[in-house]
């Protein structure tokens, strides 16, 4: 088990590097820091000088080397646009993204499931056929479309919802949260939606081919056989079974929410990380955008890290071939 | 201090006539497409960050709201001689933190702006020394006559002396040392202005409230709160202001004007902004980099340039892509520039066959090919102008390979620092100082080696009678003079199409009915004349 | 070649094909949007390349239907005046070219990891699969903004826009060989272990023809099923990232470009701009999908 966990951290470490080596070798080219620092009227010799002082003049290898060193210890350097620290601006977002993420997820769960299992219980009712469709014009929509054609109708024409932001959010020491006002709750309704749509397509897909997949399996046969009633059979047999691969596959999803939270995020002027993310990208705020990959490669490393060891406790047959 | 609070409020009440007592607490809500860069006043020479900082430090000579110089911590000045001017400085002014502004706070403040990180050092070389005759009184000594000092002088914040040492902070933050020591005023502030920082979440919320001990007691306003808050996306901007949760945006596009006009309670608010739009060519390489012309460089033949021209259409960008809201020009500078010239600022007729015909005694019947480069974020539909302008020169034959890139790329290839990596550009200018002089620095100006002018002339125009009429202009001090000396360089200018100006951009704001503002030309927000109903 | 036709009309496929309505509505939508966006310089009433025949002071003109309206512009014109019909034509060939070489390439790639991991097994396949983890557990779309960002800073701006096309693609491509990969290792280690491929190693036929030859036809089914599913997902990937600003530039647009021009327009009423080719996109996708889903169940022998 040790010898297990630990080979899969060393390769996490591994993961991470790459990751690191790879964003910091994409902002050498993205652009100009400087002409953003720079006013309209900064001279040569000074936009010569802030390039120096900003260390952007030594080679690449040392660059990162240093870039490395300080990540370990905790510092990001310094938001070139914003010029404070970005851990600071890090911690300051993290907790809009996260409660986004964790609403939607839980909508996209809460909807999903239901469905997914219903569809596949009912394979060829009219609302089976319906919620298939439904979920398969969900795919097929874009996430920014959802979020413009839902300002529009719900924020511009019927103004039920506001359109940006989150509302007011209560400071509890480092965790500023939104869910404590009703501002912050009627905020979050159309990110959350709008970021949901396209996990819970995904979800009643995945419990529906799971759910036929297992009840076409030998023991649900023969839990038939035996005469159990089809109630017990679906949920306590089909179900149960149907939910370990289901759950591992949604802790994966978790890291697209973040990603997909970027677009949502810069629709709806949500101020979490995936906005801090593409406005660093529009202005070449290096720090920012190499922290903001380097915490996503973390958070996928470590979500992979725990499905391994959820898979390793689970399936023994993976042990007999370590 | 209680007490003195409680007077001045009476007071300003009294001032106000009218006005019920400001005791509802009057909260204004605004919303721009990006935050301020710093809050250090001598951190970023740009204008949203000087624009709003203005609310919070003031400079001795400032902008009133229709961009005339009034005194602000200076009372009067004189010219003692050509380069030497006497200023009284106002008393009884406190920071608000409560200490005495004095000539001290003058000096240090010179001097920070001069410090190693500061982006207003050529601001700060406008000055040669500050002379300190008693506690409210100065001398500036400048290094040449300048004739629009005064102008130089709004962009020069004061800060407090004691507050500044206290925190470690007598040095201008570079961008370098942000995090670090010495960064205190980068997210901290005390100024003399009418309004103090309450808290600031970057890129999120900046919150300001009243300074209830200001010194000036007639300021229009009745705000007491103000929440300002960056929102990037124009659509969500609109929304914003649309669902009410805005009192005021800005820039609002110009395609939404008749959606905000048309909606109840909140208007669009219009005004030529002193920002011009132009079309810039490379005159100075021998061979272009980007066009299919080789061996030669077809722009510094005045007859291409001229038919560059004739062949675009302005009013019809005005009237299509600008909703008829921009202002055609034929001078590289606004109606509001300090020199301006009604009678040369007529815009370059509209003339696609004089365009062949030109293009055709050039050489180039079959025309060519170029590249134009093209910000996509920086501008008033600066993208589609460029679009526009393609396809303007594509009916006489010229082919646009349009790179239009976000500004942040853009400046990086076309500015100085890539060796001005340009064939044909569309940039805007509008220039800091109000005058003209800033124009012929940066735009006009033959450039040199060491890039301290011309530094935006990117495509390399020059011309020596141009540049000796700048020389004049920078400090001849007898206005007729300077003028005459304006306008030949206006008719130099237009005779050789060195630069295509195609008009003034609008200003662009969305307002909440009834509440008022003043639409500066400079497109800055002044809170002290934001009354809300 | 008429064997497999006859065994394809004859077979369940068609049959399954045949007997669903929706899935012929959807072969023939997204047949005649090929056909038409392909053949765009045919089609379409205008050539939107070439800048001289439209004029800037046509601009913004609502559908055909309503007023103010031309017939000239059935669907309208943008704000440059170019005819919304036109550009959504050229619009789908550039999104269907960049979806459907993407997924073409992936599939390439993939199936030759898949096959030599699968085949060779050993610390080849150990370090090919080691790889594929890792990119899979990031989402396409951030590896799609990634290899974008990289290949278009490393070119000149210049070209840039002339090559935004090959750069999506290969950017798209990059982030989707994984599942081809996987589903063709699985599969050609199956394949592996059977008599016919024991026979042919036997006989001493090279390696790459037993791969080509022999396992290739036998994985090829879950391959295609996975194609369709990703043409959707490229197409969308395409459309997203031109939304946010780094795909192909609006002198040469793909519906993600148009989308997101016309998002401009949404608050002034000119919903035309963005609504059409928001529609062709959606119906496009939802059309592959819709094909997708059906080829994946018909083929997919434990559901029938």
């Amino acid at each position: 088990m040790l010898f297990f966990i630990g080979r899969r951290l060393y390769q996490a470490v591994l993961v991470m590097l790459t990751v690191a080596l790879i964003a910091f070798a994409m902002f050498q080219y993205v652009g100009d820091p400087v002409a953003n620092l720079a006013g309209q009227e900064t001279t040569l010799a000074d936009r010569e000088l802030l390039k120096e002082r900003l260390g952007l003049n030594d080679p690449v290898l040392i660059q990162f080397g240093r870039f490395i060193a300080n990540a370990v210890q905790g510092d990001f350097g310094i938001s070139y646009r914003m010029r404070v620290p970005v851990r600071d601006l890090i911690a300051e977002r993290f907790p809009a993204t996260l409660e986004l993420s964790i609403m939607s997820a839980f909508l996209a769960l809460l909807v999903g499931i239901p469905m997914g299992v219903y569809t596949a219980l009912n394979r060829d009712s009219w609302l089976s056929r319906s919620f298939m469709t439904l979920s398969l014009i969900g795919i097929s929509l874009p996430t920014f479309l959802i979020g413009i054609f839902l300002i529009l109708f719900f924020g511009v024409m019927l103004q039920w919802l506001p359109t940006f932001g989150r509302g007011e959010v209560v400071d509890l020491g480092w965790w500023s949260t939104g869910m404590l006002t009703s501002s912050g709750w009627r905020s979050m309704i159309m990110p959350a939606i709008t970021l949901a749509i396209f996990q819970m397509t995904l979800i009643v897909r995945l419990i529906r081919a799971e759910m036929l997949e297992v009840l076409r399996t030998d023991y649900i046969k023969f839990a038939r056989a035996r005469g159990l009633s089809e109630r017990s059979i679906s949920f306590s047999h089909a179900l149960k079974n149907t939910l370990v691969p289901v759950i591992t596959i949604i802790g994966l999803q978790i890291g697209s929410l973040i990603a997909f939270a970027i677009i949502t995020e810069s629709v709806f002027q949500w101020p979490g990380m995936g906005l801090l993310f593409i406005q660093a990208i529009g202005e070449v705020d290096i720090p920012i955008m190499s922290a903001y990959l380097l915490l996503i490669g973390f958070v996928f490393v470590v979500i992979n890290l725990i499905v391994d060891i959820l898979y390793y406790t689970i399936d023994p047959r993976l042990r007999v071939e370590k | 201090m209680k007490m003195k609070s409680l007077i001045i409020a009476g007071v300003s009440a009294l001032a106000l006539g009218g006005l019920s007592l400001p005791a509802t607490a009057q909260t204004f809500k605004f919303a721009f497409q990006a935050d301020a860069g710093s809050l250090d006043p001598h951190a970023l020479f740009e204008t949203f960050t000087i624009g709003l900082l203005a609310n919070i430090y003031e400079p001795l000579v400032a902008y009133d709201r229709d961009m005339v110089k009034v005194p602000r911590l200076a009372t009067d000045w004189e010219i003692v001689s050509p380069t030497v001017w006497r200023f009284n400085l106002r008393q009884d002014v406190k920071f608000q933190n409560g200490n005495d502004f004095t000539a001290e706070d003058v000096l240090f403040s010179w001097e920070r702006m001069g410090s190693e990180g500061s982006d207003l050092k050529s601001v700060a070389a406008t000055i040669k020394n500050i002379t300190i005759i008693d506690d409210y009184t100065i001398e500036i000594e400048t290094p040449v006559p300048n004739p629009i000092f005064l102008n130089d002088l709004t962009g020069m914040f004061i800060m407090d002396k004691e507050w500044s040492v206290a925190n470690n902070t007598t040095e201008a933050s570079s961008p370098a040392d942000a995090g670090r020591d010495g960064s205190f005023a980068t997210s901290n502030t005390n100024g003399t202005g009418p309004f103090m920082l309450e808290s600031r979440q970057p890129d999120v919320k900046t919150v300001l409230v009243r300074y209830d001990d200001h010194w000036n007691t007639d300021i229009a306003t009745n705000v007491q709160t103000v929440e300002f808050t960056p929102i990037g996306q124009a659509a969500t901007r609109v929304a914003a202001l649309l669902s009410g949760q805005i009192d005021m945006v800005y820039p609002v596009p110009v395609q939404d004007w008749d959606r905000l006009n048309n909606s109840d309670g909140v208007n669009a608010l219009a005004g030529p902004e002193a920002r011009t739009i132009f079309l810039g060519m490379d005159q100075s390489r021998d061979e272009l980099l980007y066009s299919s012309v080789k061996g030669a460089n077809p722009f510094k033949d005045p007859r291409v340039r001229h038919a560059f021209s004739f062949a675009i259409d302005v009013n019809a960008i005005k009237e299509t892509i600008m909703r008829g809201a921009a202002t055609p020009a034929g001078l590289m500078w606004a109606p509001q520039i300090q020199g301006f010239n009604a009678e040369a600022n007529t815009p370059h007729p509209f003339d696609p066959d004089k365009a062949r015909s030109l293009l055709a005694d050039a050489g180039y019947a079959d025309g060519f090919t170029v590249t134009m480069d093209c910000p996509n974020d920086r501008y008033v539909n600066d993208e589609k102008i460029c679009q526009a302008v393609a396809g303007m020169l594509a009916k006489v034959g010229v082919t646009i390979d349009l790179l239009a890139q976000p500004k942040s790329l853009y400046f990086a290839k076309v500015l100085a620092q890539s060796g001005y990596d340009t064939s044909f550009y569309l940039l805007g200018w509008t220039p800091g100082t109000m005058d003209v002089q800033n124009v012929f620095s940066f735009l006009l100006a033959c450039r040199n080696e060491e890039g301290t002018v011309g530094g935006f002339n990117l495509g390399g125009y020059c011309n020596a009678r141009v540049d000796e009429l700048g020389e004049i202009i920078a400090s001849e001090t007898d206005v007729d003079i300077r003028q005459a000396a304006i306008d030949e360089a206006a008719q130099i200018l237009k005779a050789d199409a060195g630069y295509i100006p195609l008009f003034q951009q609008p200003l662009s704001w969305g307002v909440r009915d009834g509440v008022s503002v003043a639409q500066r030309a400079d497109n800055v927000l002044d809170l002290r004349n934001v009354v809300m109903p | 070649m008429r064997d497999f036709w006859k065994r394809f009309f004859g077979g369940d496929l068609w049959w399954s094909f045949k007997s669903s309505p929706i899935v012929v509505i959807a072969a023939i939508t997204t047949f005649v949007m090929v056909f038409s966006s392909v053949f765009a310089n045919i089609v379409a009433p205008y050539n939107i390349f070439d800048l001289t025949q439209f004029e800037l002071m046509d601009s913004l003109k609502p559908p055909a239907w309503m007023e103010r309206g031309e017939i000239s512009f059935l669907l309208g014109t943008d704000d440059q005046g170019r005819d919304v019909l036109s550009t959504i034509l050229y619009g789908s060939r550039v999104s269907l070219m960049v979806g459907f070489f993407s997924v073409i390439s992936a599939m390439v790639l993939g199936i030759i990891v898949g096959l030599v991991a699968g085949y060779s097994g050993g610390w080849v396949d150990a370090v090919l699969m080691r790889i594929a983890d890792v990119q899979l557990s990031f989402p396409a779309i951030l590896i799609a903004l990634l290899v974008n960002g990289i290949i278009s800073g490393l070119l000149p701006g210049e070209a840039q826009a002339d090559l935004a096309v090959y750069v999506l693609i290969i950017a798209i491509s990059l982030s989707f060989w994984v599942q081809y990969a996987r589903t063709v290792r699985s599969s050609t280690m199956v394949e592996r272990t059977k008599e016919y491929v024991q026979a042919a190693q036997v006989i001493g036929l090279p390696q790459p023809l037993i791969l080509l030859r022999h396992i290739l036809p036998n994985v090829m089914g879950p391959v295609l099923v996975i194609a369709t599913i990703q043409l959707a997902l490229a197409i969308i990937t395409e459309a997203t990232l031109s939304f946010l600003g780094v795909g192909v530039p609006p002198t040469s647009p793909s519906l993600g470009t148009l989308i997101r021009i016309g998002n401009d327009y949404l608050f002034s009423g000119e919903w035309w701009i963005t609504v059409f080719p928001g529609l062709a996109l959606v119906i496009l996708v939802l059309a592959v999908n819709i094909l997708g889903d059906w080829l994946r169940d018909a083929l997919n022998p434990k559901l029938r």
